[in-house]
């Protein structure tokens, strides 16, 4: 069941991982899964051994396209210092030197996300000339900015408008606890931090034949 | 001898329907099947790890739980 290889499917997720940007990662993994796509990031492995940066390569590797969200580039308040948090542009920088240094990543699509509009070149003047688009911090948002970031690099058929897809998510959202509950495991238990592996699961099994 | 013949290509041409047929009804089944893999028609892909705490079967049986009860 587990993949190592590149597929058309992959969506690289680049984002914070603390419990106030949960609501917003969860509507980003949700419309990745709901647009047919696969989410990958470093939360779905638990593997002490594997080094992280490791990991990232990996990952990238086997994505051809990502979601960079940079909307926590703030210095945070520590005993000691205020230190913005880096990860995040450093996993961008990863994406977008694969896609200039290497054949096979030649095509490969970038998406960046940030908070408030026109912010990113206060802190990233390198990426000036980049459009990303604004969530306002609100999931419903981020559900329409992957959607239509998703949307442009598919075939087939279109996917659904704003209004089915907030009322699915909204669905699924209230469906979790009861799922986690017929898993035996409490609501907390299987959240999109908490557990990646086991929430996508639920996430697409709720998907499949979901109704209108 | 010529009736043999007959008989033998008769009976071969009447396999090859039955087996045409047999695979079309076999595709028609696969197709079903998929429809309940889509949402609103796109077809979901399942994730690229095992859960983690559970197994799939698990997942699957409470999710129609939740559904048949909604």
């Amino acid at each position: 069941m587990a993949r190592s290889r590149r597929d058309a499917l992959n969506v690289f997720v680049n984002a914070p991982f603390d419990p106030a940007y949960d609501p917003l990662l969860e509507a980003m993994v949700f419309m990745i899964h709901a647009a047919g796509f696969r989410a990958r990031c470093a939360l779905e492995e638990n593997d002490s051994g594997d080094i992280r940066l490791d990991k990232l390569v990996r990952l990238i590797d086997e994505s051809p396209r990502s979601i960079h969200d940079l909307s926590r580039i703030k210095p945070v308040r520590q005993q000691a210092s205020e230190l913005p948090r880096f990860n995040m542009p450093f996993e961008l920088g990863l994406c977008m030197g694969a896609r200039r240094f290497s054949a096979s990543h030649r095509h490969d699509k970038i998406k960046i996300m940030v908070s408030e509009p026109y912010k990113l070149p206060e802190y990233l003047s390198d990426l000036g000339g980049n459009d990303p688009d604004a969530h306002h911090e609100n999931p419903h948002q981020v559900l329409m900015i992957v959607r239509d970031f998703l949307q442009t690099a598919r075939r087939g058929k279109p996917l659904p408008g704003r209004t089915a897809l907030v009322g699915a998510f909204d669905r699924f959202k209230r469906a979790v606890p009861k799922i986690a509950e017929g898993i035996e495991h409490g609501a907390g238990e299987i959240g999109v931090r908490q557990n990646f592996p086991t929430f996508v699961w639920c996430l697409t099994e709720f998907l499949k034949g979901a109704q209108d | 001898m010529l009736k043999k013949s007959t008989n033998k290509s008769a009976k071969k041409e009447a396999n090859k329907g039955a087996i045409v047929d047999a695979a079309a009804k076999k595709r028609r089944a696969l197709k079903a099947e998929a429809q309940h893999f889509t949402f609103m028609g796109i077809p979901v892909a399942d994730p690229a790890v095992k859960p983690r705490g559970t197994t799939v079967k698990k997942i699957r049986e409470a999710v129609a739980a939740v559904r048949k009860s909604a």
